[in-house]
């Protein structure tokens, strides 16, 4: 990390997929962002893609959710983290008792 | 040609590289080989549609969107629909995750510290690099390890549910901007 005056330089990989590229991220005034390739970084050597410049659009997207939430039939509810994770264990574990161990699967695609 | 990556897999233990497999078992109902303990996505669907002994009645999706990203996504569609449970780690509510019975997002990729374990092995040149986290999460947020660690706890000890606080070990960032 590179400060000056009002803005600093933060060094990191982009992780959206395997190119793994090095990116220097300038940020002004605590947020605003400019996102380049970094010409020192000994595997990507300053090449990006339009992913990584992305990165900001993501983090300061007003629909990526930031709390748990429930679906009803009135739409989606805020739930807070220790009432998620219980109903989700709950539940989860409910279906393993009743049907067993293989009716449960799980994806990353 | 190939790379030596600090944490490679190929060389790794055996408990933390499985060294794969391929048709030890078979899907229920269109008998598809597994590869490395995983089934193709093509048979998740009627897995879940076809009714009979091994049904698969809950699911749990860690990021990603089959619905859109996989052959016949749209019968897909209709098999989460199904489903008596769902739960999406994800930080969107898409054509997959809209399904779900509740969604437990993670902090975004600028909030979290990360070091790359698998694209090393697949690299063209031997690097290594650990990137701190750029801003400090939110007072209520949650990394993707912390979830995964919560629920696997949550589901270990049967009826007992943890009141303590949630554990939490980050690397903090280089540099605080919530000031």
């Amino acid at each position: 990390m590179r400060t000056t005056h009002n803005s600093s330089l933060h060094y990191r990989n982009c992780n959206l997929c395997e190119a793994i590229c090095g990116i220097e991220i300038s940020v002004q005034a605590g947020q605003r962002l400019n996102i380049r390739g970094d010409n020192d970084d000994p595997f990507s050597r300053g090449y990006i893609c339009p992913k990584a410049v992305a990165l900001q659009d993501v983090h300061y997207d007003k629909d990526r959710l930031k709390f748990p939430v429930r679906r009803t039939t009135n739409g989606w509810q805020r739930i807070g983290w220790d009432e998620a994770f219980d109903e989700v264990a709950q539940k989860l574990k409910g279906i393993h008792a009743k049907y067993g161990r293989n009716h449960v699967y799980a994806s990353g695609v | 040609m190939f790379t030596l990556p600090a944490f490679d897999p190929v060389s790794a233990p055996e408990g933390l590289a499985p060294r794969g497999s391929f048709g030890r078992w078979h899907s229920r109902v269109r008998k598809l080989p597994e590869f490395s303990g995983e089934l193709p996505v093509v048979a998740l669907a009627e897995e879940i549609l076809t009714e009979g002994p091994g049904q698969v009645k809950a699911f749990v999706t860690f990021a990603g969107n089959p619905v859109l990203s996989t052959p016949n996504g749209r019968e897909l569609d209709h098999a989460l629909a199904s489903l008596e449970f769902m739960v999406s780690i994800d930080c969107y509510i898409n054509e997959t995750t809209r399904h779900a019975h509740i969604i437990l997002p993670p902090t975004s990729s600028l909030e979290r510290g990360h070091y790359d374990l698998a694209f090393h092995l697949l690299a063209i040149r031997s690097t290594t690099k650990f990137s701190p986290a750029l801003f400090q999460p939110g007072e209520d947020a949650q990394d993707d390890w912390e979830i995964l660690l919560e629920l696997q706890t949550r589901m270990k000890h049967d009826g007992l549910l943890l009141s303590a606080p949630l554990a939490s070990k980050r690397v903090e960032p280089a540099t605080d901007y919530t000031d």
